[in-house]
């Protein structure tokens, strides 16, 4: 069966050439008085026809009259052209005219003729090539053939031979006559253009550190948001997805943990030019995204750019028949890791164990072991896994769906698009719905004005089981803690339960969380090509709108028939956000010759504004009624506020090349922020940066190793960014009100204010500099392409809180504190290969090393031990005591320095910690705080990277992609690392490789097995918890057919393909044994976390 | 293309450059000065009354929800009680991580304390420091001032007396303030707490009227002076300030619930008791904190049954006899819940044993011997001990553990008799009289039916000292003065340093508390008392450790001896 169907394929294939179009074309022309021209254009503008010829050769100024109704092309060109000396060619859609006696025409101009052929790099002759006399507008292009005819006045210097796709070639005529050109695929683009802070300019031209990646990058993976799928792909961007709950974004970083402010570590994300979050946008919409990473290429956005930019751009149409497309996955989810927890028989025996170490009688006897061992008894004896239950109890089942509708004329232009993503999460009732809808339009309402406007809206449903703690997160956190002697649901109906944890019972009740967001964003852009040649004006207004609707509703659930965890409680909050911005921007373009100049100059003001609403009430008539009005009224109560900012920003950006060699670019801002005081609120943010081609110049052109290494780039910038983004009012000293206080017989509740913080009203802007320098290669003919950069980013003034004593009594609100500086290299390099006709593959690795150091704290601080932050030592240090093992003998104890508890109080198998330094600076005989703690480990990644490799052959592809985590530590805790821990369970990494009496361990992986709670003194932050948390995870792997032509047009489609995909696959890690290193799970005594999932999907794409 | 209409060059222009000129033009900067609508910026404060009011009541708001460990909380007082021996914490907060030589500088829970005690004391600064440029009524200026150190005295007080050497903040402190500030010696800080409170009380009113109920008069800052004394041995001032409280004849012990009044005082509404000096209130649904939700026993609604009450203190409460069991005719050690003391049943849930049927709770009986497992199983957490607190559990409540607006007593005036008696027989140990003994200790005791200490049978100060430290101990047991009285009458390092037991257990299979046999027999005493918890206090633990949050910071903080 599958040899006919490939049979058909091919013999489809060969009946539907590729002029199939011109030949199924049909077109009605209804024109009077116009000149050939405008009926080429007429021409193009109704079909996917273009026209290809010199207007000096052919004469389109001639007016004609045409009428004809429903012809083919050839039929339209004939009428059109006979008898007028041009002879024309249709090659698909393109259609190509040229003078039909090209000798006389030559002669007659008494110029030498230079003939010849060019082919591509396997030999086939190029239709369509442009041959152009360098430096003038004569030219021609070449025929079916390949071959070109010019004529070149007398003192031509060379021909120039372009085509889109390809490097242009120059080759000087000197005595030739005859000059055949191989034109070779363009390296890496060198007409690919990057979207840039308010622009787009070409990658080539670049001087600062972009990175871009496009639509192809994020096909098809299975991942439920965009930023999930940036992983590993872009060097210096650091993606960390720490949780699998349904519509949970990873954390995208850009170069380092930047600053240890509550301004954060997030990049500006501008959709469109928007202000936006990453996740705004559905995957599917995305044709480009830019990674602003310097200061050259950020500062441009000055107060908001220092953890670098994010600039996305949707698709948008473009002129020509319209295409539709719909795009579609399904998938199932299920957790990368599971710890392995005991059954009931061996947690009881372990834990009689844990007792016999602690002195005291076993707590199970060895008939009740026997009943959990035997199951006889499930109700009394169960062996449950609570946490392998809920993560089972969701089908993890994910859908998405995409219909997008393109297309336009030459006046307008459209996008239109429509998504629907559907994630149910692996535990039940969980879920997240998301309907996305986005609309480019770009109109030309005049010759010399265009409007374009974006829309970009969605909706978002999330809903997931609720009960105590009241998140799904919560609920899985404490089903790790409830060890399998508890039952889950018993046969009569009631539950086990621990505290008032219950998965079971939580995910019986009728209590839910269901979080409903409506967000759209909406520019409009007026674009002015002003009569002054190169000066473009605009004006863009545009708002971002969010809308909120929250319910956290928990029923009164039955646990058993003396515990109903109640009364029902319903909590609703209403609340949105407003941002709006208007922007006027200049731009201005000028070439003199071999220089060229743009400047940019705009405006922008940004306001912003968060309301709230807030109701709540408690006890209702049943647990299936849960809108307020049905609470009691009594126990009603509210809340609500407002909170705004607004910016002010003037800028400019000034560019200028020469001779597309010598390239020079500076940016300015002046920023105005309502979150400082009129003292200190403007900033000014400046940038420069500068890129020499060096393979541009002459020596290296004219010089062999032209062949080798294509296109070489040296850049170099430096600038400084601002950051803000620091709560509301920071500046100002507040009353908090709220603060109320009963007071009175009968009591009432009278009003009451408090500083809650203590503000500082001096603070000013976060500073960030950044120094760059980079080279951009191209060697063997566009084979392998190379980005490598160095980096300093220094940022200080750090809006932080000062570390403070308790003895404040307050929380203290930001001041400029610290600085933290980030250092780095990051290279990226793609290898393009091709094995025979069919067979390409490419190999792109990208590998990026950053140093973090803290430089500087508050008022000369060197250490801030209570935020794990030291001078010199990068952010993110585990600070703890170095340990010894464990002790193996009492002996051993006795002759230890003494603990940090009474040495009476210590047992062999107990952490063994190390005496490093006293007062005097040698060790003391004694473990303290003060002097035997020290920098342990380090949770801040020092490497990232990835590794992209793509092959195909014929309608097959193939990708897989590699990312990996480095030279960082990681601790867990509570429940997760310690058996027994505050009534919590037992792992079997715990039981293996404990320490025992029978085999007194020193290097036991866990040591003396007892019930532990939260001051107990092995659980000390030390190096004996500190796990390598490094890992290479086999992040996406996917296999996809698209279905020949031939095959789809004869059902209508103009192309199909099929896929298969996996997220998340394997990973390689040392980490603790069931966790997943890259799921950020508390260390405390809350837990509270949803699985990484892995993901298997498939799916299909169908163009129309 | 055709069809489209150009726009005349000449407006088009026009049309543009206006529109941009709109754009740049409404670069108006007044748009950045924001102020916060949901809050009072400091500018617009201290302008009145009513804002001072504001404050007042800010002050007046001690810590409430699920914040713990301070010394105005349930949880909180019923922690120090425990940290004095009369009980435990499941996840052994008051042992370990407050009163233990395996204590150590990290403690979470000291940490709290000290936490919430300088946040308190931060807000009654600032309002100190502000009132004075307030415009208002010079009296009443006064008189909230003296509130408000009142308020932090109260914190001073306790601060010092569980640290000793202290900082004492007297200003709101800058950060850089608070980074450098040093500790202030004990004694200095005790003579600003009495100085702070003989200021007060001479300006403070001997009532309040309805609506201003709760807050500070002048018997409160004298029981507070009180403490101040008796923690230094002060006996004969605290004789004198507590004698004031007692002629001013403005409180009583309740009684308004015949037998049960002593149970009904903690319960909901004992707020309003004559026998109330000061108490944080609460309000349902509005101001509430976890207690019952931490206290009820597992069986009761779903407690969780945090709290396990030592035997000791089961032991030390008397039986109907008002002899203690050692002496007693009545008690029979077989079934030592019978004929005894009824604050006994009032304070602590007990099992069925014997001929005690088992704490009743609404229609649900507390047992700790349903087995392995089971609900408060006396072994199944291993700081279980079979008891449960019971007192200030409100039977109307039956959910919303979490949300508990039961009042909490600070100060109430029972305390004022046991300590007057205390403080005279310290002092003039001569002058204790019959009546003496009557109007106060045979008070307490006659409201709970106990017959009186009649003087004939405590004839030395040794004899009264005893009887008042054991009233004392059972009267207010669970409310905070336990770890207070071990330390100040230094009888901690005997009180704590022993194996602490839980209910009576068994060696017969056959009776509901069997203790199991073979490796799973359960460790009991000489008298068959569950044997689980073996405390260790050192003489360094008279003081807590300073955290090591603030060491971290501040250098000029010194660690108190014996922690590392």
């Amino acid at each position: 069966m599958r040899n006919i169907l490939l049979l058909i394929f091919i013999t489809v294939f060969q009946a539907y050439a590729d002029d199939t179009y011109s030949q199924n074309t049909k077109l009605t022309l209804n024109l009077t008085n116009v000149t050939v021209a405008n009926v080429l254009e007429e021409i193009q503008n109704n079909s996917e026809f273009y026209f290809l010829f010199n207007a000096k050769l052919v004469d389109v100024d001639r007016e004609v009259s045409i009428s004809m109704e429903d012809k083919k092309i050839s039929e339209i060109l004939t009428v059109l052209f006979t008898g007028t000396g041009v002879n024309y060619l249709v090659y698909d859609r393109q259609i190509i005219l040229t003078p039909s006696d090209i000798t006389s025409l030559s002669l007659a101009m008494q110029q030498s003729k230079i003939t010849g052929t060019v082919t591509g790099k396997d030999g086939t002759p190029m239709i369509g090539v442009n041959v152009v006399v360098t430096g003038t507008t004569q030219g021609t292009i070449t025929d079916i053939a390949g071959k070109y005819s010019i004529d070149v006045p007398q003192g031509s210097k060379s021909l120039t031979f372009t085509f889109i796709g390809m490097e242009a070639q120059e080759i000087i005529i000197g005595t030739l006559t005859q000059i055949n050109v191989t034109m070779i695929e363009s390296a890496i683009g060198l007409e690919e253009v990057v979207v840039v802070g308010y622009g787009v300019q070409k990658k080539v031209n670049l001087t600062g550190s972009v990175a871009s990646v496009t639509s192809i990058d994020l096909i098809d993976k299975p991942i439920s948001t965009t930023s999930q799928a940036l992983a590993g792909l872009v060097p210096g961007l650091s993606v960390v997805q720490s949780s699998g709950r349904p519509g949970t974004s990873a954390t995208v970083m850009i170069r380092g943990t930047g600053t240890f402010s509550s301004a954060g570590i997030s990049p500006l994300v501008l959709i469109d030019g928007m202000a936006g979050n990453i996740d705004d946008v559905n995957p599917d919409d995305i044709q480009s995204i830019s990674f602003l990473k310097d200061a050259a290429s950020a500062s441009i956005y000055g107060n908001r750019a220092a953890n670098g930019v994010i600039l996305i751009e949707t698709k948008k149409g473009s002129a020509g028949k319209i295409s539709i497309t719909y795009n579609n996955s399904f998938g199932w989810q299920k957790p990368t890791e599971l710890p392995d927890f005991m059954s009931s028989a061996d947690y009881a025996t372990y834990y009689n164990e844990a007792m016999a170490n602690m002195g005291r009688a076993d707590a199970y006897t060895a008939d009740q072991i026997q009943k959990y061992s035997d199951g006889s008894d499930p109700d009394n004896y169960p062996n449950v896994n609570h946490l392998k239950w809920l993560l089972n109890t969701g089908s993890g089942f994910q859908q998405r769906h995409n219909i997008g509708l393109q297309g336009g004329t030459d006046a307008l232009t459209y996008n239109f698009s429509t998504g629907y993503f559907r994630q149910e999460g692996m535990t039940a009732e969980t879920s997240n719905d998301r309907y996305n809808v986005l609309l480019n339009m770009k109109s030309k309402i005049a010759k010399s004005l265009t409007f374009i406007t974006n829309m970009n809206a969605y909706a978002n449903i999330y809903k997931a089981p609720n009960g105590e703690p009241t998140s799904i997160d919560g609920m899985i956190g404490y089903a790790v803690r409830e060890g399998s002697i508890y039952a889950g649901k018993k046969s009569d109906g009631s539950f086990g339960y621990q505290d008032n944890y219950s998965p079971e019972a939580w995910m019986a009740s009728t209590s839910f969380v269901r979080n409903t967001g409506m967000n759209i964003i909406g520019t409009s852009q007026l674009l002015w090509d002003t009569p002054v040649k190169g000066l473009t004006l605009s004006g863009k207004a545009g708002i971002n709108y969010n809308n909120n609707f929250d319910k956290i509703y928990r029923a009164a659930t039955y646990f058993d028939a003396n515990k109903t965890v109640g009364p029902a409680t319903l909590g609703v909050s209403a609340y949105n956000t407003t941002y709006k911005t208007f922007e006027g921007l200049a731009t201005y373009n000028k070439q003199i010759n071999s220089h060229i100049f743009t400047i940019l100059a705009g405006t922008s003001r940004e306001t912003y504004a968060y309301k709230n609403l807030y109701g709540y009430r408690n006890t209702f008539p049943n647990n299936y009624q849960y809108e307020l009005v049905s609470g009691a009224a009594s126990t009603a109560s509210n809340d609500g506020g407002l909170s705004e900012w607004a910016l002010i920003s003037f800028f400019g950006r000034a560019n200028y090349s020469f001779n597309d060699r010598y390239l020079l670019e500076a940016n300015i801002r002046y920023d105005g922020s309502s979150r400082f005081s009129t003292k200190n609120r403007w900033g000014l943010f400046p940038s420069f940066s500068a890129g020499w081609r060096i393979s541009e110049e002459n020596f290296w052109k004219n010089s062999n190793i032209k062949e080798v290494i294509n296109n070489l780039k040296l850049r170099g910038s430096w600038g400084i960014l601002g950051n803000q983004n620091i709560g509301t009012y920071p500046y100002q000293q507040t009353y908090a009100l709220g603060q109320n206080y009963p007071i009175g017989n009968p009591a009432a509740l009278l009003s009451g204010a408090r500083l809650n913080t203590f503000n500082n009203s001096g603070i000013t802007w976060e500073t960030t500099s950044v120094t760059d320098i980079g080279l951009d290669f191209n060697l063997f003919g566009g084979k392998l392409v190379g980005v490598v950069d160095y980096f300093y980013k220094y940022t200080y003034n750090i809006l932080a809180a000062v570390q403070v004593t308790r003895i404040m009594g307050r929380t203290v609100g930001q001041s400029n504190v610290g600085a933290v500086s980030n250092s780095g290299v990051e290279a990226t390099l793609t290898y393009n290969g091709m094995v025979g006709k069919d067979f390409r593959f490419s190999i792109a690795p990208n590998f990026s090393y950053i140093k973090n150091a803290v430089e500087k704290l508050a008022d000369g601080a060197l250490t801030d031990i209570n935020n794990s932050r030291i001078v010199g030592q990068p952010l993110g240090i585990i600070y703890g005591y170095t340990t010894n093992g464990l002790f193996v003998d009492q002996p051993e104890i006795d002759a230890a320095p003494t603990q940090l508890v009474n040495n009476t109080g210590l047992k062999p198998g107990y952490v063994s910690y190390v005496d490093i330094s006293g007062a005097n600076g040698a060790p003391d005989g004694a473990v303290t705080a003060t002097y035997d703690r020290s920098v342990i480990g380090c949770t801040t990644p020092k490497y990232y990277y990835g590794l992209n490799l793509t092959a195909s052959y014929k309608g097959f592809y193939f990708s897989a992609l590699l990312q990996g985590l480095g030279g960082y530590q990681r601790l867990i805790g509570s429940y997760m690392a310690y058996a027994f821990y505050n009534g919590g369970q037992i792992q079997r990494w715990q039981v293996d490789n404990r320490w025992t009496t029978d085999n007194p361990n020193k290097w036991a992986e866990y040591p003396r097995l007892e019930t532990l709670n939260m001051n107990n003194t092995n659980l000390q932050t030390s190096d004996y918890w500190i796990r390598d948390a490094s890992f290479l995870r086999l992040k996406n792997l996917q296999i996809g057919y698209t279905l020949p032509k031939s095959v789809v047009s004869m059902v209508g489609l103009q192309n199909l393909s099929i896929f298969f995909s996996g997220q998340n696959l394997y990973n390689f890690t040392s980490f603790y044994k069931g966790w997943d290193p890259e799921n950020q799970i508390s260390t405390g005594d809350a837990p509270s976390f949803y699985p990484i999932n892995s993901i298997l999907s498939f799916g299909f794409n169908a163009k129309f | 293309m055709k069809a489209m209409k150009y726009i005349s060059k000449k407006s088009l222009t026009k049309t543009c450059l206006l529109a941009l000129t709109i754009l740049l033009g409404t670069s108006c900067t007044d748009i950045l000065d924001k102020q916060p609508p949901t809050s009072i910026s400091d500018a617009s404060f201290w302008t009145g009354e009513s804002d001072a009011l504001l404050a007042l009541v800010g002050c007046y708001r001690f810590p409430s929800g699920w914040t713990h460990e301070d010394f105005a909380t349930p949880q909180g007082l019923l922690y120090l009680d425990f940290a004095g021996g009369h009980g435990t914490e499941k996840e052994n907060f008051t042992t370990l991580g407050m009163a233990s030589s395996n204590t150590i500088a990290t403690s979470v829970n000291i940490l709290g304390y000290w936490s919430n005690a300088f946040s308190q004391i931060a807000h009654y600064n600032t309002f100190l420091d502000n009132i004075d440029k307030c415009p208002m009524d010079n009296d009443k200026k006064a008189l909230w001032t003296a509130e408000v150190k009142c308020l932090r005295a109260y914190y001073f007080f306790y601060l010092a007396f569980h640290w000793g050497d202290v900082p004492m903040p007297l200003k709101t402190l800058a950060t850089l303030d608070a980074n450098n500030i040093a500790q202030t010696p004990q004694a200095t800080v005790y003579t600003q707490v009495e100085n702070d409170l003989t200021d007060a009380i001479t300006l403070l009113p001997d009532t309040r009227i309805a609506k201003e109920y709760g807050r500070y008069t002048k018997s409160a800052a004298r029981v507070l002076l009180s403490r101040l004394y008796l923690a230094q041995n002060k006996w004969s001032d605290a004789a004198s300030v507590l004698k004031t409280i007692i002629d001013a004849n403005l409180y009583q012990l309740d009684r308004r619930n015949g037998a049960a009044s002593y149970e009904k005082l903690f319960q909901l509404g004992g707020e309003y008791s004559p026998e109330i000096i000061l108490c944080v209130q609460y309000m349902k649904d509005l101001f509430t904190t976890s207690r019952y939700q931490y206290m009820y026993p597992e069986c009761a609604y779903g407690g969780w049954h945090q709290f396990a009450p030592y035997n000791e203190l089961v032991k030390a409460y008397f039986c109907t006899d008002g002899k203690d069991i050692s002496t007693s005719a009545v008690y029979d050690d077989n079934d030592p819940f019978i004929n005894r003391d009824p604050r006994l049943y009032a304070t602590i849930f007990l099992p069925p044993l014997g001929t005690y049927t088992g704490t009743k709770y609404n229609a649900i009986t507390y047992n700790c011997f349903l087995g392995a497992n089971k609900n408060d199983s006396y072994n199944r957490y291993t700081l279980f001990n079979g008891y449960c607190p019971k007192k200030g559990a409100d039977p109307s409540v039956t959910s919303a553990l979490g949300s508990t607006y039961t009042y909490t007593p600070l100060m109430r005036y029972a305390e004022v008799l046991l300590s007057y008696l205390e403080a005279v027989n310290e002092s003039a140990p001569g002058t204790v009289t019959q009546a003496m003994l009557d109007q106060t200790i045979n008070d307490i005791r006659n409201r709970v039916n106990l017959p009186p200490v009649l003087l004939a049978d405590v004839g030395t100060q040794a004899l009264v000292r005893d009887a008042v430290r054991k009233e004392r101990r059972v009267e207010l047991a669970l409310e905070g003065f336990r770890y207070f009285d071990v330390l100040r009458w230094e009888t901690a390092i005997t009180e704590l340093n022993h194996i602490f037991t839980g209910v009576k257990l068994s060696d017969n299979p056959s009776a509901p508390n069997f203790r199991g046999s073979g490796a799973t027999a359960s460790p009991v005493d000489a008298n068959m008392y569950y044997q689980f918890e073996t405390r260790t206090w050192d003489s360094h633990n008279r003081y807590f450790p300073i955290p090591q949050n603030d060491l971290n910071i501040n250098k000029k903080l010194t660690q108190n001896p014996g922690y590392n």
